[in-house]
């Protein structure tokens, strides 16, 4: 069993290893560095610490959405890196058994998501996709 | 008591020591006949002999003790140094330090030291003289030290089994860093030979290390004075050892002075002169690094709240806070400066390692070198004292190799035979600048020339009309060399390129002055720190900026009608040179806001080159802390970092040094 933190991008939910998760922010002032691709929209103030945040909805290559009361920043510590990522939603924590989680072979080129996508979780009827941490930061080991 | 909770002093205090093994040999080599030096040799030798072995590290242990009774017999005289003998004691000096390595790695001394053991015995004279202890009479001390009624009573049962009491007073080295674990050793080893009865201080404030440098103990034994002695003093770190024998009076029972006969023989060990020595060590306290980054971050949060205070002031008319705020500014510089002098360590650290380098590279190459070093106590950053160790011996071992001559080149060109290298290392304003100049053949300027044009970077014309700086200037470009051949030295295909990216990454710079046949000079200048900085802040677009002081030249106004187009780039005359203008709103991807044609410009050099950065609001000087952008944005070079102003708010830091 592995707790994961679930984050919305419209009504599709992405499941998130709970022990890759430093913590779960309210949107807050972002300060934008230039020169970075269009996904990362900048650098935070993490009480004193500067921790890079990017948007989930823009590697996904979906549109933007205005930043509302829901909005979170899950802060991500993976890789030895802390990086923020923008949500619509995360406020919600499931528990996945072992057998219930699959891995998925997406075909990458068509489908945007399955670049960040490698295995599925079940609960009951209800299907998480957890996210490839690795791909999403674009880690190359 | 745990021997692993020593380890790390143990390394630390056994990098101290090879560190002075190292430079002392290299002064006894030049100056074999100083007695100061062999001393303080043999004290280094034989106290990590003593460390080893309270550590259980045989090998260790076991050469250095080798090497004690080598320099032992060239403390009596009965050896002369010689080439060879150097050279196996600097080889044993860099076993030593490789079995701290691995000791450090792998918590094993497992080096092999057979060949030097053999080399060592080799030159030892074998005279069997090993009478290594210097006895020196001391006056009698007639103390009377107080036992009680029980105590007393042990030591006469005692007697009648043929037991002696004997009241021995044991000092330990001054210098000596653990000393709870040397007591510790003392007490075993006086364990095995009687029974301990009592010891002033109490055994648990030796253990807490509740004492000065010495302690007393009493005990009964079969053994006599002398071999009590002998066996104190093979510790390593015991200075001296008073042993007296106690008669108590078999009739007299119940008495409670116990009178102490027999005059005390004191024994001292080492030279007086460690005492005074040693004393630096003494006065200092070991930290751990990641407790003074932790305080310099403690720091840093102050100081920004300190500017956020100062900020809020402007709005307060109250006198007494604004008083208390000034008060609060005054102190957190104070505390900063302080800080900051703890983090400072003198370039010594770096410094050191190149007498021996030189050494060793001018005899490989049959070359006459001096290395001469000033300001070694100059204090740098910690943060940048670990970074120029590379660079530095790369210049320096540029200047062995291609710099200096064979002797009898030298002498040809009417020069000493002997080539002179000098390291120097002083401050100026925020900065400390590092010289590294030799007497060599200097470079050659039309060499120099001839590689540009057959590299294809200048034509033939082209290079003539360049200035010798800038001609200098191309031996810092990659995969520039002007030597004809590659040696092992130098040359390896690294070139000053990675050098001087080096100190550009540091936010230093670095320049190189020479003349032909009398010599090279590289000039490193490099910031105090890379922690805190003073910054210009300013606004482009909306966005706030920080641009670091040290890379500013001036700020001037211009007209957006002084800017000339010269092939398609933009380009402004200040004080009579070209400069290239760099809009900032367009390299840094801002909002553009409309200036009315006039322009604020930020002039910032790189070395000797400037360029005009326009901006759209100046804000104001202000000391920054830099924080890293973290790795995953470490690809975005216009921006060096990022600081946390007064109010909260982001601002990122411009790289100079990447804007052209």
């Amino acid at each position: 069993m592995s707790l994961y933190v679930i984050a919305k991008i419209d009504e599709e939910e992405y499941a998130i290893n709970i022990e890759k998760v430093q913590t779960i922010e309210k949107v807050m002032p972002i300060t934008r560095v230039p020169q970075t691709e269009s996904h990362v929209k900048g650098v935070i103030n993490l009480r004193g610490e500067i921790i890079p945040v990017i948007s989930l909805r823009a590697k996904l290559g979906l549109p933007e959405k205005e930043y509302d009361e829901d909005t979170r920043i899950v802060v991500l510590k993976a890789y030895d890196m802390l990086v923020g990522m923008i949500v619509d939603n995360a406020n919600e924590v499931v528990d996945i058994a072992e057998e219930d989680i699959d891995n998925l072979v997406f075909n990458e080129a068509s489908d945007e998501f399955g670049k960040f996508v490698s295995k599925v979780g079940k609960i009951k009827d209800k299907v998480f996709l957890i996210l490839d941490l690795k791909k999403l930061l674009d880690v190359r080991v | 008591m745990e021997n692993n909770q020593y380890i790390d002093i143990f390394i630390e205090e056994s990098q101290e020591h090879i560190e002075n093994l190292n430079s002392n040999l290299l002064l006894l080599e030049n100056d074999p006949e100083n007695r100061q030096v062999i001393d303080e040799i043999f004290r280094s030798a034989h106290t990590l002999k003593g460390m080893a072995a309270t550590m259980g590290f045989e090998n260790m242990n076991k050469l250095a003790h080798k090497m004690e009774d080598v320099l032992q017999e060239v403390k009596n005289g009965q050896l002369h140094i010689s080439h060879a003998i150097m050279d196996i004691l600097f080889k044993c000096v860099d076993t030593l330090s490789e079995m701290l390595d691995s000791i450090s790695q792998t918590g094993e001394d497992n080096v092999p030291i057979d060949e030097l053991i053999f080399l060592l015995s080799g030159v030892s004279s074998k005279s069997g003289n090993k009478e290594n202890i210097v006895q020196k009479e001391n006056n009698a001390s007639g103390s009377d030290t107080l036992l009680n009624v029980y105590e007393e009573d042990i030591i006469r049962e005692a007697a009648k089994d043929n037991y002696k009491a004997y009241k021995i007073t044991v000092h330990i080295d001054k210098g000596c860093v653990m000393k709870s674990a040397r007591a510790f050793i003392i007490f075993n080893s006086l364990d095995e030979i009687g029974d301990i009865i009592n010891s002033s201080p109490s055994v648990e404030d030796i253990e807490d290390e509740k004492f000065e440098d010495s302690f007393t103990v009493h005990i009964i034994t079969k053994e006599d004075k002398e071999s009590i002695e002998k066996r104190l003093l093979s510790i390593a770190e015991v200075n001296n050892v008073e042993v007296e024998l106690i008669n108590i009076d078999l009739n007299k029972e119940g008495e409670r002075f116990v009178k102490e006969v027999s005059s005390s023989q004191s024994q001292s060990f080492e030279n007086i002169k460690k005492s005074q020595s040693n004393n630096k060590t003494s006065k200092s306290v070991r930290v751990d690094i990641d407790r003074l980054d932790n305080l310099m971050n403690l720091v840093s949060e102050l100081i920004i709240i300190k500017t956020r205070l100062e900020g809020l002031e402007a709005d307060n008319k109250n006198s007494e806070t604004v008083s208390a705020i000034e008060y609060l500014e005054r102190i957190t510089t104070n505390l900063h400066d302080a800080v900051m002098k703890v983090r400072m360590v003198p370039v010594e650290r770096v410094f050191n390692r190149f007498p021996r380098m030189v050494r060793d590279l001018s005899y490989e190459l049959g070359k006459k070198i001096v290395l001469n070093m000033y300001g070694q106590d100059t204090e740098v950053d910690r943060t940048v004292i670990d970074e120029i160790g590379d660079p530095l011996v790369h210049l320096i071992r540029n200047s062995i190799d291609h710099g200096i001559e064979i002797p009898q080149e030298r002498l040809q060109k009417g020069k000493p035979e002997q080539g002179t290298i000098n390291l120097r290392a002083y401050h100026e304003g925020n900065n400390v600048i590092i010289e590294v100049s030799d007497d060599g053949r200097g470079i050659d300027i039309e060499k120099v020339k001839a590689k540009a044009v057959e590299k294809g970077i200048y034509t033939a014309e082209q290079v003539n009309d360049l200035s010798k700086d800038k001609i200098l200037d191309l031996l810092f470009r990659p995969g520039f060399s002007t030597t004809d051949k590659v040696t092992d030295i130098s040359g390896r295909g690294v070139g000053l390129d990675v050098v001087k990216n080096k100190i550009e990454s540091l936010n230093g710079s670095i320049e190189i002055l020479s003349e032909i046949n009398k010599g090279t000079k590289f000039i490193i200048k490099l910031p105090l720190t890379l922690a805190i900085i003073q910054a210009l802040l300013v606004k482009v677009g909306d966005e706030k900026f920080a641009i670091p002081l040290n890379s500013i030249s001036e700020i001037v106004h211009k007209k957006e009608e002084e800017i000339h187009n010269v092939q398609g780039k933009e380009v402004v005359l200040f004080r009579g040179k070209v400069i290239p203008i760099i809009r900032l709103n367009e390299v840094l991807e801002t909002k553009k806001i409309s200036n009315n044609g006039n322009l604020v410009c930020v002039i910032i050099k790189k070395g000797e080159n400037l360029a005009c950065c326009t901006v759209d609001e100046l804000i104001g000087q202000q000391e920054i802390v830099i924080k890293p952008l973290g790795k995953y944005l470490s690809n975005v070079k216009v921006i060096a970092g990022a600081t946390i102003l007064g109010d909260g708010q982001v601002a990122l830091i411009v790289d100079a040094n990447n804007l052209f």
